[in-house]
């Protein structure tokens, strides 16, 4: 009998543990599906769940930030945020493929996130809102025909039959918005003042390459390691930016008779190509480049062991904030302007300000008008100075009808120099509302970046009169990419396409300049196999007497 | 009649078989449920379709499998990493449980078993994170101590004349103590009498090893190696998708990570499942022949 009882007593415990198990992976979702009446201002209160598919994106520390509890006054929603660390386009076809779907999406309005969020709006995955247009004005506005750059509006906004299901934001409102990200390539003034060069002497990619080898040759010391030439930040980001130095850096060249071709298939892409396996060959490109994690890309730069960094300026100010206040004079300034491939010398930098996201509400959405009234309020010019500034009366000031920061603000944001931003995000700033907020209006209705510091605005006016000596002309032409993608021969063709990045790192590291050419003539040969040149004949024809992008700079 | 007397032995030690169920249910829900799935395999995948909506596709992302460029290059990669994981992996496990079986100290024995067992439960992120940190061109230990030794730094990692080296060591690193258990198992039920006989009949250590211990595993080694041999096509997906790099692309690249970059990355779940279907049913073949010639060779197969 009391062997009985005992195995009972164990069977009891083994299938009480079992279910445990079960029940833990069960979803937990349910707790975060509450719909409820009655929230400040009278609206229904809901919570619904944003994807934020930016890689390395991250939130505040606490639940509710001050300025989420405006939106939520405003609109009765209250944001439960997801963040990607990783790669965006695999989140986005990950989120589909699992049916695992926030109630609003937003990310990268380019490339093959871009690409599966059009997808997921062709097999029904997304909320059709055209109807519900008239009632949102500050929607309908941010995607407009006349506001939304043609090829994107044909792609992405207008190619479901009259539905609507996808929002772009952060396109310029007008001329004095838009953002100019600076890409370049930037070294540290000490180093170019102990290996004597003037950063702006350096043109050609002949001079950059023995500036290289001049930083390598004075064999430099950074904590007790050797000092890397030429580095970047996570997974090789963004160490290939030379490439307008070879070809006109967009996707697509002009074969000079009045047709285009991949730049994959130019002679100036195999020269690209061979010239950064010669620096990597050399020594003078971070052979972990391409490779590395942005926790091990960031230490060699807080520990000074980079000497030219590859990237936009932005992320170069904030990754190397903590060393330069702990070495000063080591603050990193343009190398150039580094010739372009075909420009003329007087030609302003092209470059693509089109909006750099796009949002759209899923079919999993529990409140799609909640949804719709969140978005609206966000793209209101109160929605955007409150997610861009912080709370008028807290965090800042209207004063002579112009957004000044209050000091205690702006001193208690410029002390975190971490580049985390945890004391903006605390408040609710930088934590993916802005991603959202319609069209850019920072300049034109808002009253340009109230929290940056001085001294980064004098870096960035330093930088841009570098770098920019014709100023900027912001691309409108048509962009081949979205042309050849309607070609009968894309989806054959797409796999080998997707591959021409992949390839190209492999022949940076390949172990002779004729091997790395035949990996890029291998991909070559597979790409003309899965139906190339009738997608490419298809292209030309459709473009037959319009202005085509040839000439981009990265933005 | 046999097989009510087998059902009756089955209920007499019901409690027993009880524990099977959890691991029925795990085979059932994680390996037989999708199979359903497979049929994506043969489908248009489209994410309204689904599984049994998406429009039949036949054959299409076979053959285009089979036309990839690069289709040679990843079997043949796959391949040769699983058969050097597998030939100088396989006897690894054998050699720690026979040297742990040796170890007279037991307290000495189980502090070695246990921290040979560690690196299994240890994710394959952390183990490569820890490798790319001692093993850095930039500071890492092991660089750090060749400099000071007067030798100059190698590059480990994502290098290939060190490709092979990294993967295989770090695989055995990370499995042999967990794959010794079964072996220590077989080993401590071998009959001590057998020893002792051995060493009335003269054998020293390694010949009782030679003649007793080794005879005593040997049942359980070639159902194993019959197992691994079904895991042939399938290197590794975590590790090499880790440690291999641009650099290392050319004899790095495996069909496990083809299958998710294909799937996850580039949102081509049809071409995906088809490649995932072709390595399991070369994973099948391989096993049945292999048990058929271990069945004639050894008379020790699976079925």
């Amino acid at each position: 009998m009391r062997n009985l009882g005992l195995k009972g007593a164990k069977l009891f415990l083994a299938a009480v543990l079992f279910s445990g198990v079960l029940a833990g992976c069960a979803n937990k979702d349910d707790a975060n599906n509450e719909v409820s009446d009655g929230g400040a201002s009278g609206t229904k209160e809901v919570t619904l769940k944003v994807l934020h598919n930016w890689n390395g994106s991250s939130g505040a520390e606490m639940d509710m930030t001050p300025v989420e509890k405006v939106i939520k006054e405003k609109t009765g929603v209250t944001v439960e945020w997801e963040y990607t660390t990783g790669s965006e386009t695999e989140k986005v076809n990950a989120i589909f493929a699992t049916q695992d779907l926030p109630d609003i999406y937003t990310g990268p309005a380019w490339g093959g996130e871009l690409d599966g969020i059009i997808k997921a709006a062709k097999e029904d995955q997304l909320v059709d809102f055209s109807d519900k247009l008239d009632k949102y004005p500050n929607l309908a506005k941010s995607i407009a025909k006349e506001n939304v750059p043609p090829a994107l509006y044909e792609k992405g906004i207008d190619a479901y039959d009259g539905k609507k299901y996808l929002l772009l934001q952060n396109q310029p409102a007008t001329d004095k918005d838009g953002t100019d990200w600076l890409y370049g390539f930037y070294v540290r003034k000490d180093i170019a003042e102990a290996v004597g060069v003037d950063p702006q002497s350096v043109k050609t990619k002949d001079e950059f390459y023995q500036f290289l080898k001049k930083i390598k040759d004075a064999n430099l010391q950074a904590n007790g390691q050797p000092v890397i030439p030429l580095g970047g930040f996570s997974n090789g980001w963004a160490v290939g930016i030379a490439n307008t130095m070879f070809y006109g850096g967009a996707g697509y060249v002009d074969n000079g008779d009045g047709t285009i071709e991949n730049s994959f298939f130019s002679k100036g892409y195999d020269d690209y190509t061979l010239y950064y396996r010669k620096l990597l060959s050399e020594g003078l490109l971070d052979a972990e480049a391409f490779t590395q994690t942005d926790p091990i890309a960031k230490e060699k730069i807080v520990q000074g062991r980079v000497a030219i960094l590859a990237a936009h300026y932005p992320a170069i100010l904030d990754a190397t904030k903590e060393y330069v206040k702990a070495n000063p004079g080591s603050d990193f300034i343009p190398v150039g302007p580094l010739e372009r491939a075909g420009a003329e010398p007087d030609r302003p930098v092209d470059l693509g300000i089109q909006g750099n996201n796009v949002t759209a509400i899923t079919k999993a959405c529990k409140d799609v008008d909640a949804a719709l009234r969140l978005l609206d309020y966000l793209a209101s010019d109160e929605g955007f100075m409150l997610v861009r500034y912080g709370v008028q009366g807290v965090h800042w000031d209207m004063e002579n009808g112009k957004p000044t920061a209050k000091k205690e603000w702006f001193d208690k944001f410029a002390a975190d120099t971490s580049g985390k931003l945890t004391a903006r995000k605390n408040e609710g700033l930088e934590i993916g509302f802005s991603s959202m907020s319609g069209m850019d209006r920072i300049n034109s209705v808002a009253g340009g970046d109230i929290w940056l510091d001085q001294e980064r605005i004098a870096a960035m006016d330093n930088a841009r009169k570098i770098l920019r000596p014709n100023g900027i002309k912001v691309i409108t032409a048509y962009n081949p990419g979205d042309v050849i993608i309607k070609s009968d021969k894309w989806e054959m063709l797409k796999p080998s396409m997707d591959k021409t990045n992949d390839a190209w790192k492999e022949a940076v590291y390949a172990k002779s300049d004729e091997a790395a050419l035949k990996i890029l003539n291998e991909l070559r040969e597979q790409m003309r196999k899965t139906g190339y040149d009738e997608a490419m004949k298809f292209t030309n024809e459709n473009l037959k007497g319009k202005e085509v992008v040839t000439m981009q700079l990265p933005n | 009649m046999r097989s009510s007397l087998l059902w009756k032995k089955i209920w007499q030690h019901k409690v027993f078989y009880f524990f099977l169920l959890p691991g029925l249910v795990w085979f059932f829900i994680f390996s037989y449920v999708p199979l359903f799935g497979v049929q994506v395999a043969f489908r248009d995948y489209t994410f309204s379709g689904g599984f049994t909506g998406s429009p039949w596709a036949g054959l299409k992302y076979f053959q285009q499998f089979f036309d990839y460029y690069k289709f040679e290059q990843i079997l043949r990669n796959t391949i040769i990493i699983s058969f050097m994981k597998l030939f100088i992996g396989f006897p690894m496990p054998i050699l720690l449980a026979i040297l742990l079986n040796e170890i007279r100290s037991i307290k000495f024995q189980k502090t070695v078993q246990t921290l040979s067992y560690l690196p299994h439960f240890v994710s394959w992120i952390v183990v490569v994170t820890l490798m790319q940190r001692l093993l850095s061109l930039h500071g890492g230990p092991v660089n750090e101590l060749l400099i000071a030794l007067g030798m100059e730094p190698v590059q480990f990692l994502y290098n290939t004349s060190w490709f092979y080296q990294v993967i295989v060591g770090s695989d055995i690193w990370k499995s042999i103590g967990w794959n010794s258990i079964i072996y220590m198992a077989a080993i401590a039920g071998i009959d001590q009498q057998l020893y002792e006989a051995a060493k009335i009949d003269g054998a020293n250590r390694f010949r009782q090893i030679w003649h007793v211990t080794l005879p005593g595993v040997r049942n359980i080694a070639i159902i194993l190696f019959i197992l691994s041999i079904g895991s042939l096509m399938s290197a590794g997906y975590e590790q090499l998708l880790l440690l291999s790099g641009p650099a290392t692309a050319g004899i790095g690249s495996v069909l496990d990570v083809h299958v998710i970059q294909s799937g996850i990355s580039e949102g081509r779940l049809s071409y995906a499942a088809a490649v995932g279907l072709f390595q399991s049913v070369i994973g099948l073949v391989l096993i049945l022949a292999v048990n058929r010639i271990a069945r004639k060779v050894s008379d020790v197969s699976l079925f």
